[in-house]
């Protein structure tokens, strides 16, 4: 197991350090974001929202989600809280509203105060009782492990696409190619079993997916694979040799390359050279770990793959906006254009317009 | 031990501030800092949710589209801001009453 998998395991059990973070990360959010509506220069407001954004940004961090957490960092701190003190700049000491009139708009601020505290009650007691009835230990991300096999034998790979093998622990127990070359055949514990690529088989708790090579990744040498969606695990292998089966624990995988011949254990990220009963090395069997949650690339692959149209839908979205925003930032009001003409028509200064 | 519950609490706790700011003050350049404060929190939410049912990264996806929009709004709305006070020369919420009664 690697470092970042040990990261992983920790902040979903919710460690000591992690409590910790969360706390002093907490805090400073709460205390940011109370101290952002009270200030009455929104100047300061504006610096105290940054704080609040950089405490979330570590928030994030004990939530696994490193790449939000960044995302927040250049998003936030780095765009919205910039645009915002650019235009309290611009607009000057006009941004600051006098105080005799912030304190007229507070009226009936009690009643407000008192409702907003019983809708906080009110939440505050609801979050509770979810939080009562949350899982202890959250479950860690599955994904498909794929397990590469590369033969050695030349003669082996003209013939991938036809014999290819497909060995998974649990319920499948053999796969291979069918006569039909849209189809695998697939035994499981009643019996053997044609199953057409992209389709689905319900075993058990297992869904068992027969899926072609272009639709899964690392995949450039399997032609086929067997992938489980409920449990963790998916195995693939490629080859003409039948006889290899393979199970995944928590270490590695299980290669049973004869039967019951003693299983080699090759460890997660690791390859190993598999041989066959004279001693030759017949391939070299490769193990892939699953992206770790909230990694940059878990989480790429899921906006990219899974969410590719709303990904673009909010490119567009957020040109739209640029677009919008100039336009209404552009627009001239007519108090503005008499102006400037009473200036042309003046000749007087500039600084005869400005706010008081 | 910090569970689901405490995130659903401080995302309420900062939403409500947020929301209480945007009632009560009246500087539109600070309610809109309270939308973002508020965006923030229901972000939060969404990845603490997504942390402890992690077969997907979708509430990861949304709060990552989220901060898109926000940042489009942010854009959006401090424009409006910009010609509001043009217009009125105060950022007074109260001064844009033009559409009332």
């Amino acid at each position: 197991m690697n470092a970042l998998h040990d990261i992983n395991m920790e902040t979903a059990g919710m460690s000591t350090w992690g409590d910790v973070l969360f706390v002093f990360a907490g805090a400073i959010a709460l205390v940011a974001a109370v101290l952002c509506i009270s200030m009455k220069s929104p100047l300061r407001s504006a610096v105290a929202l940054l704080f609040n954004i950089v405490a979330f940004a570590a928030i994030y961090l004990t939530l696994g989600a490193q790449m939000l957490a960044t995302t927040q960092l250049m998003v936030y701190a780095g765009a919205i809280v910039v645009l915002f003190v650019f235009v309290i700049m611009l607009i000057g000491p006009g941004a600051t509203l006098n105080a005799n009139h912030d304190g007229a708009a507070a009226r009936g601020l009690t009643v407000r105060a008192v409702g907003a505290a019983l809708l906080g009650i009110l939440f505050i007691g609801t979050a509770f009782q979810l939080g009562a009835t949350q899982r202890e230990r959250p479950r860690l991300a599955s994904c498909n492990k794929d397990i590469r096999m590369e033969y050695k034998k030349a003669s082996v790979e003209g013939k991938v696409n036809k014999e290819a093998l497909l060995v998974a622990g649990h319920s499948v127990q053999l796969a291979y190619a069918s006569s039909d070359p849209n189809a695998v055949v697939i035994g499981i514990q009643d019996g053997t079993e044609v199953l057409p690529f992209g389709t689905h088989k319900t075993v058990g708790n297992e869904i068992i997916t027969v899926g072609r090579c272009g639709d899964v990744k690392n995949c450039k040498d399997v032609s086929f694979k067997v992938s489980f969606e409920k449990e963790e695990l998916g195995l693939s292998t490629k080859g003409a040799h039948g006889g290899v089966q393979m199970e995944a624990t928590e270490e590695g995988v299980l290669a049973y390359t004869q039967f019951g011949m003693e299983p080699t254990l090759i460890p997660w990220n690791q390859s190993k050279e598999i041989r066959d009963a004279e001693g030759t090395p017949v391939a070299t069997l490769s193990v892939d770990e699953c992206l770790a949650f909230g990694s940059i690339s878990a989480v790429a692959d899921d906006i990219f793959a899974r969410a590719a149209l709303p990904f673009e839908m909010i490119s567009l979205l957020l040109l739209v906006g640029i677009i919008v925003a100039l336009a209404v930032a552009r627009g001239q009001t007519k108090k503005e254009r008499d102006h400037e003409q009473s200036i042309y028509a003046t000749n007087s200064n500039s600084t005869h317009g400005e706010i008081k | 031990m910090i569970g689901l519950g405490s995130y659903l609490i401080l995302a309420t706790l900062v939403f409500g501030t947020g929301a209480a700011g945007f009632v009560l003050r009246r500087n539109l350049l600070i309610q809109l800092m309270c939308v973002e404060l508020m965006l923030n929190a229901v972000n939060m939410l969404l990845i603490a949710f997504n942390r402890f049912s992690p077969e997907k990264h979708t509430g990861q996806t949304f709060a990552f589209f989220i901060i898109a929009v926000a940042a489009a709004e942010a854009a959006v709305g401090l424009s409006i801001l910009i010609n509001f006070y043009r217009l009125k020369r105060s950022v007074d919420a109260e001064e844009g009453k033009l559409l009332r009664h």
